[in-house]
């Protein structure tokens, strides 16, 4: 053991010191090309390795989240950078690392970091493996893709890899139910992903490019809009494609939490600030409804979170109403209205990536999803009680927690912008947040103790070393990011001014 | 600097508990030292003339971290600090045995920096942060004050009830900042922002959350229950003081400074209703109690009452009687509480009908009793006559004299209610006090120093209402001529006092009836409607709590309804029709030449169709 993170620490220096000398151009090529096409080696080194595949996958991991680091620091120095391939008929590959897209990257990669890091110990009893691990960093390679890209048709190719993971990786479990259930998340965002590349097609039609940066300011058909809100919805999990986030919920544990709550489906939102935060012009009256169904969808998903049983269940339908409150920063189309939004994406993928862990342990230790079967189980793992209780109030948004923050600042720009039945709708997803979180949190934890479940002896750890060090990092970064919000709040604020004129 | 001292010495003190909570009496010390620490700093903010900035860039335009010491907050700070002394001293015999005592430290202390943070705001996202920080630790507070799950279930009660009473303050403060674009106090003040529309929803909800967070009706539903489940010193120190001061704090903050309500009726009308009907509720229940916590606690939502009612007055005097009054009923309640918890350490109950002739045993704590429920009471020399006379007065230059009506009603039940609890130290002695003993000095001190300050305060009133009070309310930018102190013989007087001495009269002419001195207050409680409200109140049924409770799990229930129809529509439909489509496909696919032969020609035929059609027809 000691050896090999001997040998881990070597390698991160030396990519490290790669890295740092990288300029700008370099590591947009490599953020999208290491995880992508490394991925594909993942299997080769099975071959040789018993073990090296974890480790490989890791790396790569960890050298994506390097890179993304790094790009902050030179976004954040004022450095955007293009790189553009010419290719035929509207298919120009385009990356752009904007302050936006950078920041994208920087959460869905750390976190990604973090989740493989506790997979190692979760997958490790199960078959699989090496497809589980091929997988997640495709899709972390696919995602930097979709986060980079300013063509649309190039966001639509990545956006179809992220949905060809997620369903190899629902259907980890081969069982029928996991496979019908992987079926079911494939189905509904592949057909919203045609649906927008409908709206795609129609752009390219109507302005002979597919370029977002070209089609800055120009303004969209609402029937391309439709089509393409068809596409961020589902992805997204917005009522009324939302039930299949739910039913993910028969993966592993790491990969809800890297897929349904962190980074996935947080790819619809991400879409909608860059395509109509960031440079179309989308008609008022959409945006309206917009903030009408996601209203609905946080209303609806939190008091369904209320009535669930299912731990993971429930936290999926509370993503779901979460979600929403990204939708409706993102939707008031103001300075804080998207730097609150886009605070909240970060935070929110910091706890709900933790909650889902916590589950991933909770249902290791206890055998069952039901929380009616649970509690009194805080003697038992109380690091993983207190991770998920810092990961819970920053999801409820309660200071000092990191999602006290988004959640403000989303709710300042909604009070301005959005009417009075929105609000009304969102303030009662907010009270259904605390109650269905409390809920959880007193169903498992606390309340009476109705399994039987040995108080771990001294010495012996609650959970698997790398399991238990992952939730650690995620409640505690929820708390250290709310009190050290000056800095990304400060990076946010620069993102919105150079988004300049587009927002209120 | 100092200001920034003043929260973080008690948060990193907190930090420090746990590790050090093996060694014996160290938690103790720390608790003690930081919080004496904090008061010595903020007395010397206040000595200094209050005039501390401190500035720092935050979460973007408007949102800046900004702390501030006026005369107004810094004087509260002095008494929130003060208080949290007095609770850990207090602390330190009465959880000497009980488990998890080191974590009610620990709030303690996070409870003490994050009031003074909340106080000390110069910007209301700033009040936010640290005040709503502040329901992570209520919330430790309950849960972790016994193994039972009925502590937990009351936690999770308040946790909601105050996270409620958040999202109503969070969203007044982002309607109003939103619309004015700034956050900070000092720039909102000098807006002159006039109270209507949207400011006018802020100003309501904002009010909402700070009464709430005080204690007022609709939100007291917690209190009584965290009386039963949660340690003693935590009900004295957050509902028996921080709470209030921070609650009272803001609404002056936001109806004076922010806002002007005394030129908007309605608003005035909003919170002069919400606290006469707090002052009633909380003063009726505390009569019907039997629980002397539970007694205590619903008295101090009784008076939650007056001080909304003095604030809601807007006028100078009322405000001044709201400010004192906040002093006063923090020194006199938190003694009361400190009582109720040295019969608890030293007889093992709080039941009224169980107790009686404590005096001769616990002499200390008796004459503590007295003095203190005299001060509630309003009887003439002590510290709660003179601010509730000011309120009165304030209520008397209204348009509403019906509000002091109220209070006169109200009072008759306080009378009752502490006249009732008189009888646990005078009433007839009760089972065996021959092992009951006076409570240790670490006990007993607290409350004799804190009925020492409100005997100064009631004798020597003009020495707080000139030093204190005058210079927070010149602060804010009142100016009182009239002088504060002093006895009037006016009417509120006459009235006030003849009603204290005629239900004092009514309790003992029927306690001597009865033969038990608190079986006095059955004169009202057994009549009939007080004594079924009693019985439901004590089954639950009209706890505002449970009701929103069991609304929201049937309309969660009716939620849960639809989303199963939206799934039905796109996944169960979707895939039947997809199968059947299927099947009438492969049913028409079975390997017959003939049956392929068929669709030839009925292909090769509707081709021809379509050709005639476009070809021909046009």
């Amino acid at each position: 053991m000691r050896f090999k993170h001997f040998s881990m620490l070597f390698y991160l220096s030396v990519s490290y010191s790669i890295i740092e000398h990288m300029d700008n151009l370099s590591c947009l090529w490599a953020i999208v090309a290491i995880p992508l096409l490394g991925s594909l080696l993942i299997p080769v080194i099975k071959r040789f390795h018993s073990k090296g595949d974890k480790f490989f996958a890791l790396a790569l991991g960890a050298v994506t989240a390097l890179l993304a680091i790094k790009l902050l620091f030179l976004a954040a120095g004022g450095e955007v950078g293009t790189l553009s391939v010419s290719l035929p008929l509207g298919f120009n590959f385009t990356l752009t690392s904007d302050m936006l897209s950078v920041f994208m990257a920087c959460v869905s990669s750390t976190i990604s970091l973090v989740i493989l890091y506790y997979s190692l110990d979760y997958v490790s009893h199960y078959p699989h493996q090496t497809e589980f691990f091929t997988m997640v960093v495709m899709f972390l390679g696919a995602m930097m893709g979709l986060v980079f890209t300013t063509n649309l048709i190039w966001l639509f190719v990545f956006w179809e890899i992220t949905g060809f993971c997620s369903w190899r990786l629902v259907g980890f479990f081969r069982g029928d139910r996991a496979v019908l259930k992987a079926n079911k998340t494939f189905l509904v965002t592949v057909f919203g992903a045609l649906c927008m590349l409908l709206g795609f097609i129609s752009i390219y039609a109507t302005y002979g490019t597919a370029d977002l940066t070209a089609l800055k300011g120009q303004s969209i058909s609402n029937y391309a809009a439709i089509l393409i809100l068809i596409g961020i919805f589902t992805k997204s999990a917005t009522l009324p494609f939302s039930t299949w986030l739910a039913d993910a919920g028969v993966a592993p544990s790491p990969v809800t939490a890297l897929l349904h709550a962190a980074v996935l489906v947080k790819i619809g939102v991400f879409a909608y600030a860059k395509i109509f935060c960031l440079s179309l012009n989308i008609d008022p009256k959409l945006t309206f409804v917009v903030l009408c169904i996601t209203g609905l969808s946080a209303l609806i998903a939190g008091a369904v979170a209320l009535v669930e049983t299912d731990i993971k269940r429930i936290i999926a339908y509370s993503t779901v109403s979460q979600i929403a409150f990204i939708f409706l920063g993102l939707g008031t189309q103001t300075e804080i209205g998207v730097a609150g939004a886009m605070l909240f994406i970060l935070m929110h993928a910091v706890a709900k990536g933790g909650l889902f862990l916590c589950a991933g342990i909770i249902e290791h230790r206890a055998h069952t999803k039901d929380i009616t079967k649970m509690g009194g189980l805080f003697p038992q793992m109380p690091l993983t009680a207190i991770a998920f209780a810092f990961c819970a109030f920053s999801v409820m948004g309660l200071p000092p927690f990191g999602g006290f923050f988004g959640k403000y600042m989303v709710l300042q720009a909604a009070a301005q912008y959005a009417s009075p039945v929105i609000m009304l709708m969102y303030i009662l997803g907010s009270v259904l947040t605390i109650l269905y979180l409390l809920r959880l949190f007193y169903k498992v934890f606390l309340g009476e103790s109705s399994v039987y479940m040995p108080v771990p002896e001294p010495g012996v750890l609650e959970a698997p070393r790398t399991m238990l060090v992952s939730v650690v990092v995620l409640g505690v970064s929820s708390l250290v990011l709310g009190l050290l919000v000056y800095y990304p709040s400060q990076y946010l604020y620069l993102l919105t001014m150079e988004m300049g004129g587009l927002l209120k | 600097m100092i200001l920034l001292l003043i929260i973080l010495i008690p948060v990193i003190a907190s930090l420090l508990l746990p590790v050090v909570s093996k060694y014996k009496g160290v938690k103790e010390f720390i608790t003690i030292t930081a919080s004496l620490v904090v008061f010595t700093l903020s007395l010397k903010v206040f000595t200094d003339g209050a005039n501390e900035h401190f500035h720092a860039s935050w979460l973007g335009e408007g949102l800046d971290f900004i702390l501030t010491a006026g005369l107004y907050n810094s004087v509260l700070l002095m008494f929130g600090a003060f208080f949290v002394l007095a609770a850990a001293v207090y602390a330190v015999a009465f959880l000497k045995d009980k488990e998890f005592s080191v974590w009610f430290y620990f709030n303690l202390l996070l409870a003490l920096g994050f009031v003074s943070g909340a106080l000390l705001s110069g910007s209301l996202i700033t009040i936010l942060f640290f005040w709503e920080s502040l329901v992570v630790v209520l919330y430790g507070f309950i849960a972790l004050s016994s193994r039972t799950s009925q502590t937990k279930a009351t936690a999770m009660k308040a946790f909601v009830i105050e996270g409620v009473a958040g999202l109503c303050l969070l969203l007044g403060i982002a309607i109003l900042v939103g619309t004015q674009g700034t956050a900070n106090l000092a720039i909102l003040a000098s807006l002159n922002i006039p109270l209507q529309g949207y400011a006018m929803a802020a100003f309501i909800l904002m009010a909402l959350g700070a009464v709430a967070k005080a204690g007022s009706f609709p939100f007291h539903m917690w209190l009584p229950d965290a009386a039963k489940d949660a340690n003693l010193p935590f009900m004295a120190i957050l509902p028996g003081a921080l709470d209030k001061i921070l609650g009272i704090y803001f609404l002056g903050l936001i109806s004076i400074s922010v806002f002007d309500i005394s030129s908007s009726v309605p608003a005035q009308i909003f919170l002069l209703s919400l606290g006469a009907i707090t002052l009633l509720l909380g003063d009726i229940m505390a009569a019907l109690q039997n629980d002397y916590k539970k007694l205590v606690t619903y008295s101090t939502i009784g008076q939650a009452g007056y001080l909304i009612i003095g604030i809601g007055c807007a006028n100078p005097i009322a405000f001044a009687g709201a400010i004192f009054h906040l002093i006063n009923h923090s020194l006199y309640k938190v003694c009361l509480f400190f009582t109720a918890g040295n019969v608890e350490k030293q007889t093992g109950t709080t039941d009224i009908t169980k107790l009686g002739g404590l005096y001769k045993v616990m002499p200390a704590t008796a004459f503590c009793f007295v003095i203190a429920s005299l001060c509630l009471l309003g009887i003439v020399p002590f510290n709660g006559f003179f601010s509730k006379e000011l309120i009165y007065k304030g209520v008397m230059e209204t348009s509403w004299p019906v509000i002091f009506i109220i209070a006169e009603i109200a009072s008759v039940f306080a009378v009752f209610a502490f006249l009732k609890l008189a009888g646990v130290f005078f009433g007839k002695p009760k089972g065996n006090l021959k092992n009951v003993h006076e409570a240790p000095a670490s006990m007993t001190v607290p409350a004799v120093v804190l009925v020492i300050i409100c005997l100064v305060f009631g004798f020597g009133a003009y020495l707080p209402l000139e030093y204190l009070v005058k210079p927070m309310l010149a602060s804010l930018g009142i100016s009182v001529s009239q002088p504060l102190d002093g006895v009037h013989f006016d009417l509120t007087f006459v009235v006030s006092n003849l009603i204290v001495i005629c239900s004092a009269a009514a309790f003992f002419m029927y306690a001597k009836k009865k033969r038990d001195l608190y079986k006095g207050a059955e004169l009202i409680t057994t009549l009939p409607v007080f004594a079924s409200i009693y019985k439901r109140t004590e089954r639950g049924e009209l706890d505002l709590y449970n009701g929103a409770m069991s609304l929201t799990s049937m309309s969660s229930n009716g939620f849960y309804i639809i989303d199963r129809i939206i799934d039905f529509l796109i996944d169960t439909l979707p895939t039947w029709l997809a199968n059947v489509f299927a099947g009438l496909i492969s049913r028409a696919h079975r390997g017959s030449y003939m049956l392929y032969f068929g669709w030839m020609l009925i292909g090769i035929l509707s081709f021809m169709a379509m050709i005639y059609y476009f070809e021909v027809t046009p």
